[in-house]
């Protein structure tokens, strides 16, 4: 039987925030993407709210709907410390983890009790550890696999949590059916909303019908089956190296300027081989994600065989071109090289052309690592687009 | 989309430069052709026909010399819209007669040198052509050159609005614009010294473009009218004046019980005139598409005729109702006046085709509509072209009515406080400065609702026409270049209660088996009617169920049929403080007329109402002839017009002068005759509108519930479907949800029911409605089942019929959850094994929430509660009932109020304001917003339906109405009220 945790801190950034400075304690505030007027509201205090600001609305917006809510810049570094923190205090209990977005983290305790004593007990340790060291609040949600502590951690306001082996489906039940994560396809969330499928316990009872629970669900029977009963199989993936490079550009102002987008593209792509070659690591593929104002956000990727400037700027374009379908204006982009492996060197005993692309870039490299990656760009860059 | 600029700004510039000619060369087409020459007279410039034709391989520009030229030219133009193979060359080969052909292309011109004569073909010196080439091409070619400004702007800066408008032609964005598909900052308006350092080589050219403007056609009159004058299948009439005669005395004998000597008289005398002016075609041909339809109606001055009267092309006596004639024809008039009729707006394709059918396309066309770009939808495009998205767009053009004239948008943004919450950054700005720049510019060109064209000929003969994407052909022109070119036209209109009124009788037939005929009801004499007018509960009756004429109803409380023609006529924008006027005199207030000699305005209580009075009080006052008088009503209601407002303004004052009336009584008529700008009627229109309304007025009263349920079923109205269920619960009718087997398309009526039809029923699509009721024409369902096997139609279709309810009755035995299921198991299962499941589960019925909420997907409202019901228990003890507000005068008050219907206007001194209708569980009641409290929550209205509404009762002439002092969300307050 396993013993899965799910270490819950919530809205840490605010947290933290309020860790470094008191007398943001009962104040509403909200972290934001930067203080250009374009900037976005990224997470916010219960204060904050309350006064009708939500998360993504826009920094302009949001000063005039709020004359006191104070307003922090996203704190990077402060933020990839209280991790670091985490990561150490989480190891003391087990090596086996996984973080999953920011300040959620799956924890495999199996084989544990019998070194650190009763699971609940374990989980207070943990909760009141990382109370002392970082004076931060956490909850921890106990059961034998990951979907349920993770529901644990989100509905009981307990600080730790356990659902004891094969009451999981009961535990569950009374939830609604939003809580599981396969209610994200169009079609499950249809059918239930058709059925006016109210809980969990609902989807159960026509579950447990086999001529007609097929039917209704499908392709996706199966799946449903497992979650709606509290079942998951999945493991705890440790965390690996980094697999993908991602380079972003928040636009400062919004645009549908298909010139200046080209030339943001080219010099993402063109950070992106920088970094490959600087850790001599080739990508299979490479995406353009492009995210528009009104939310919607459209990708496309290529394989990537080479990771040279060049060869990279050109399929980076052409993908741009493929992506920036709408007329409307773009908010961000985000050029991911990834499935990354270790590049041999390769000398192109015949295309003269890639020699010479190679050696340009190569030239540009060590000019990069004596001065600085910013201190040299190309023509095409936005910086010099008028 | 190529130009912002007016043909004003270019005459004007023109006349600036002492240039004595002008030609505009549209591309493809002659779209704007009679305005230009109307105001090119007001300018006193020479103006000159033409055409820029620009296709894949060709391009040249085409200028009129003679009349047949013109002709030429419009069938060389329907050529280019109608024919996928359009060759230049080819028709230039046909028609090129009469005409200058301009190029500045070499291969163009070497091919054209073969069909034009010398003396007709010319090199085009544009900019961006090479001054020596169009040298060699002279010698070479032995034709001379002319130097054209090839214009696209008046000033140089203009190319950026230029692009904007190209961008938006090609639904793309600025930067994605190719070069190809837009012009240089080199093509402004340049005068002779620009064109002279344009052109510094080619002095001889540039005199050339004005010897050549010399020989171009000017002289443009198009008074003459050009009649049909032919018969059924487009051949020639025999004798229509014969047929006329006869058919007018056999509508006589059907219209009066007895012909006496005075209505023979009358009858004699417009035959005369008619006949006299060689209309009796006109008149026959719209006679017999007035047959083909059981229910029309005819509008506008036609009604005046005892002809049409007799005809069946108007349903109004015009001897009884003392309309004159002289209103639609009188002996100075030379154009003829349209005869607009209407028809059930379901049945006015039918009746296009049967004309199309009859005279074929060689004589018809219809009318079009030229869209130009107005504030909103200058915004939205210049909004897209700049990227913005949907809903950034919408939260500034939602604020902006469709009928606003403001112009300035970028100031009006930044002081008007309907806008305070927009956020005005940098790019939203630019997009409004550069919205007001094209503003007026002509987006495209879609069809008028039913203006038809027959001429006697052949119809290219006179205007380009084209084809619009559904196939219908339309001329290049829009309704006032049509009338001023002399084209005759029919208005062919839908008019929904016409349906309304068809239905009604239809469902009296069928359920009640009552029939009754249209031509029949006497519905101005009925009590019940009257009294129902009276009480203004006159919501879904045409032409009298907006809130200010309900009010202006139950004010009066004097209720004719000649009075509701004066009420009708005078529910005008400007003309507000006339009805209060009214109705002093109305209830007892001594009047007397501002001039023994203002007679004609006897009859309206010492005011102008209608369009003729103003026409005879010019005629009278000021001496203008008939045809000056009657002009005067067209520039006071046309906005193309309005800048010659202040001349007839002074020619009328001095010609009462000249009378012998004083100044300030001039002035006093003028306010009056000003009053009509924006829309106005003439007596028999509004006449005839107000027989509909009483005949409406009647079925309402006696029948209510198969009146609203056409009402419903034909949609349209002023107010929406909620509103109007609304009012059938004031009418003690009960609203049946729609059945699977009792429910037809339609809303039906009958006693004091309303079964609601499947068009009520969201996502539900018109072919699985056609699937189910011609499977029924079989035998009704017997159940679910039943249902699930014999009918073909879409799961999302079933999912709708079973959210709206449909099954319910039919399975009693199950519940909602049980019916979903089965429907779902079934149609989920693959096509070719579908069989229904037996269900055997145990469901919790729904909620009453879950019903409310269901109704609320399915109908866009709920059904079986108020919506205000929910929060009942919040505002029992807060809020007053409006069915009380007569007890309630000047005490200050809180209603609850669902949202009806709103109108933003403005005061005298232009301040917005608004008048909202609200409905609570009781009754519907009337507000007003001053702008002070329009400023503060004006806004509110925009994104929330249920208010609590605090203000004071008001009484105006018994009728009772709430001033609005403060607004709130009723949802919000319950919201914070139980957080709190």
């Amino acid at each position: 039987m396993r013993n899965i945790f799910h270490l819950r801190l919530q809205d840490i950034e605010l947290q933290a925030e309020r860790t470094i400075d008191r007398t943001l304690q009962t104040k509403p505030i909200a972290i934001i993407s930067s203080h250009h007027d374009n900037g976005s509201v990224i997470a916010l205090s219960s204060e904050a709210k309350e006064e009708g600001l939500f998360n993504g609305i826009k920094i302009q917006i949001a000063r005039k709907m709020s004359h006191s809510v104070r307003m922090l810049p996203y704190n990077q570094n402060l933020y990839r410390q209280v991790h670091e923190s985490l990561y150490q205090t989480i190891r003391n209990y087990t090596p086996l983890f996984e973080p999953e977005l920011f300040g959620q983290y799956y924890m495999d305790m199996t084989g544990t009790s019998g070194l650190l004593g009763c699971m609940n007990d374990v989980g207070m340790h943990i909760t009141r550890d990382i109370k002392n060291q970082l004076n931060l609040k956490s909850k921890i949600g106990i059961s034998s696999n990951k979907l349920v502590s993770k529901i644990s951690t989100e509905v009981v306001p307990e600080t730790v949590w356990e659902i004891k082996n094969g009451n999981e489906p009961n535990f569950i039940a009374p939830l609604s059916p939003t809580f599981l994560p396969i209610y994200k396809e169009a079609f499950i969330k249809k059918v239930i909303r058709f059925l006016m499928l109210k809980s969990i316990s609902q989807v159960q009872d026509i579950l447990k019908i086999p001529q007609l629970a097929p039917i209704i669900f499908g392709r996706y029977y199966s799946h449903l089956s497992m979650q709606a009963f509290g079942r998951d199989i999945s493991l705890v993936h440790p965390l690996l190296e980094k697999i993908k490079i991602t380079e972003q550009k928040v636009l400062s102002q919004d645009t549908n300027d298909y010139q200046l987008l080209q030339c943001i593209v080219r010099e993402l792509s063109g950070h992106i081989g920088f970094k490959m070659r600087s850790s001599h690591r080739l990508a299979k593929y490479i995406y353009i994600e492009i995210h528009y104002t009104d939310g919607f956000l459209n990708k496309k990727r290529s394989k990537l065989n080479s990771n040279d400037d060049h060869a990279i700027i050109n399929i980076c374009t052409s993908l741009l071109k493929k992506v920036f379908t709408r007329r409307n204006r773009v908010r961000s982009l985000i050029v991911t090289a990834t499935d990354l492996f270790p590049a041999s060197k390769q000398l192109y005993l015949f295309n003269q052309k890639e020699t010479k692309q190679n050696s340009i870039s190569s030239a540009l490299d060590k000019i990069r690592f004596k001065f600085g990656e910013h201190h040299i760009h190309n023509g095409f860059s936005s910086k010099n687009y008028h | 989309m190529y130009s912002a600029t007016t043909f004003k700004n270019y005459l004007h510039a023109t006349k600036k430069l002492d240039m004595p000619y002008l030609a505009i060369t549209e591309v493809n087409g002659l779209w704007g052709f009679i305005h230009f020459i109307t105001i090119a007279k007001d300018y006193g410039i020479k103006a000159i026909a033409g055409s820029n034709i620009i296709t894949e391989k060709y391009e040249a520009i085409i200028l009129v010399e003679t009349e047949e030229g013109f002709s030429n030219l419009c069938k060389i133009l329907s050529d280019l819209h109608l024919n996928k193979t359009f060759s230049l060359l080819d028709i230039l080969k046909k028609y090129h007669s009469g005409l200058f052909i301009l190029s500045h292309q070499k291969y163009t011109l070497d091919k054209l040198i073969n069909i034009i004569p010398q003396s007709h073909l010319f090199i085009e010196l544009r900019p961006g052509v090479d001054e020596m080439l169009t040298k060699q091409w002279e010698e070479e070619l032995n034709i001379s050159s002319i130097a054209t400004g090839d214009v696209y702007f008046m000033y140089k800066n203009d190319i950026h609005t230029h692009k904007i408008l190209r961008a938006i032609h090609y639904n793309t964005t600025l930067s994605r614009l190719d070069k190809s598909q837009y012009k240089s900052d080199n093509h402004w308006f340049r005068n002779k010294e620009n064109m002279k350092d344009l052109f510094p080589n080619s002095i001889e050219a540039i005199h050339n473009s004005y010897k050549l403007a010399q020989q171009c056609k000017t002289n443009w009159d198009f008074s003459n009218t050009i009649f049909p004058n032919i018969g059924k299948g487009g051949s020639k009439t025999n004798n229509p004046n014969k047929t006329l005669k006869e058919l007018t005395l056999q509508g006589a004998k059907k219209r009066y019980n007895k012909i006496t000597s005075h209505i023979q008289k009358r009858i004699n005398y417009e035959l005369d005139i008619i006949i006299q002016k060689g209309f009796a075609t006109y008149f026959l041909i719209v006679c017999d598409i007035v047959k083909q339809t059981k229910s029309t109606i005819g509008r506008g001055s036609g009604a005046s005729s005892i002809i049409s009267y007799c005809l069946f092309i108007t349903q109004v006596d015009p001897i009884k109702y003392n309309l004159q004639f002289e209103r639609f024809i009188h002996p100075e008039r030379i154009d003829m006046p349209d005869i607009d009729i209407d028809f059930p707006w379901d049945e006015r394709d039918d009746i296009l085709k049967y004309i199309f059918n009859m005279y074929g396309d060689k004589h018809t066309a219809m009318v079009s509509n030229q869209v130009f770009l107005q504030p909103r939808s200058a915004i939205r495009e210049v909004g897209k072209v700049y990227g913005l998205s949907n809903e950034e767009i919408k939260s500034v053009t939602k604020r902006i009515g469709y009928h606003t004239r403001h112009r300035k948008l970028a100031s009006w943004v930044k002081t008007d406080n309907r806008f305070k919450n927009i956020n005005l950054d940098k790019t939203l700005e630019e997009i409004l400065i550069q919205s007001e720049k094209i503003i007026g510019a002509l987006r495209n060109s879609s069809v008028h609702p039913g203006g038809v064209i027959i001429v006697p000929d052949e119809i290219q003969k006179y205007v380009p026409v084209l084809k619009t994407p559904k196939d219908v052909q339309i001329v290049e022109w829009e309704k006032d270049q049509v009338e001023d070119s002399g084209l005759l036209k029919i208005d062919i209109l839908g008019n929904r209660s016409l349906a309304v009124v068809r239905d009604t009788l239809n469902q009296l037939g069928l359920y009640r088996n009552k029939y009754m005929d249209y031509h029949q009801i006497k519905s101005t004499e009925d009590i019940k009617t009257i009294e129902l007018m009276k009480s203004g509960r006159t919501m879904g009756i045409f032409y009298i169920e907006s809130p200010a004429t309900r009010q202006l109803l139950a004010k009066s409380q004097h209720i004719d049929f000649e009075h509701v023609v004066i009420y009708s006529s005078i529910i005008r924008p400007a003309a507000n403080r006339f009805i209060n006027l009214m109705l002093e005199r109305i209830h007892g207030k001594p009047w007397k007329l501002l001039h023994p000699d203002l007679l004609c305005l006897a009859e309206s209580y010492g005011i102008m109402v209608y369009e003729e009075q103003v026409s005879t009080v010019a005629r009278k006052i000021a001496g203008f002839g008939y045809a000056e008088s009657d002009y005067i009503r067209k520039v006071i209601s046309r906005s193309s017009l309005a800048h010659t407002v202040p001349y007839w303004k002074q020619k009328f004052i001095k010609g009462a002068n000249k009378n012998g009336y004083t100044t300030e009584l001039a002035e006093k008529l003028w306010a009056m005759i000003e009053s009509f700008s924006g829309y106005s009627f003439c007596k028999p229109h509004s006449a005839s509108y107000a027989m509909l309304s009483f005949t409406c007025a009647y079925l309402k009263s006696h029948f209510p519930a198969e009146f609203l349920a056409s009402v419903i079923s034909n949609q349209g109205g002023f107010y929406s479907t909620y509103a109007y269920m609304s009012e059938a619960k004031r009418f003690g009718i009960y609203i049946l949800k729609p059945h699977i087997n009792l429910s037809q398309k339609k809303y039906k009526g009958k006693g004091n029911k309303i079964r609601m039809g499947f068009m009520a029923i969201h996502h539900l699509q018109e072919k699985a409605i056609n699937s189910i009721l011609d499977e029924r024409k079989n035998s009704d369902f017997r159940s679910l089942d039943d249902f699930l096997l014999r009918t073909d139609i879409h799961m999302a279709d079933a999912m709708a019929l079973v959210n709206a309810g449909c099954f319910i009755e039919l399975c009693s035995q199950m519940n909602h959850r049980e019916i979903a299921l089965k429907t779902a198991s079934f149609y989920l299962q693959p096509l070719e094994e579908r069989n229904p499941v037996e269900i055997k589960i145990n469901t919790l019925s729904l909620t009453h929430n879950e019903k409310i909420t269901l109704e609320i997907e399915s109908f866009g409202f709920p059904i079986s509660e108020h919506p205000l019901k929910k929060y009942h228990s919040f505002i029992q003890y807060r809020v007053q009932k409006a069915i009380y507000i007569h007890k309630l005068y000047r005490k200050k008050v809180v209603f609850a109020g669902v949202l009806i219907t709103r109108k933003i206007t403005a005061t005298k001194s232009k301040a917005a304001m608004e008048f909202v209708t609200f409905e609570d569980e009781t009754d519907i009641y009337e507000c007003v917003m001053f702008p002070e409290i329009y400023k503060k929550y004006g806004d509110l209205l925009n994104w929330e339906t249920l208010f609590l509404v605090h203000g004071k009762i008001e009484k105006s002439f018994n009728v009772y109405t709430l001033t609005i002092s403060r607004l709130e969300s009723l949802q919000r307050t319950v919201d914070v009220k139980l957080v709190g």
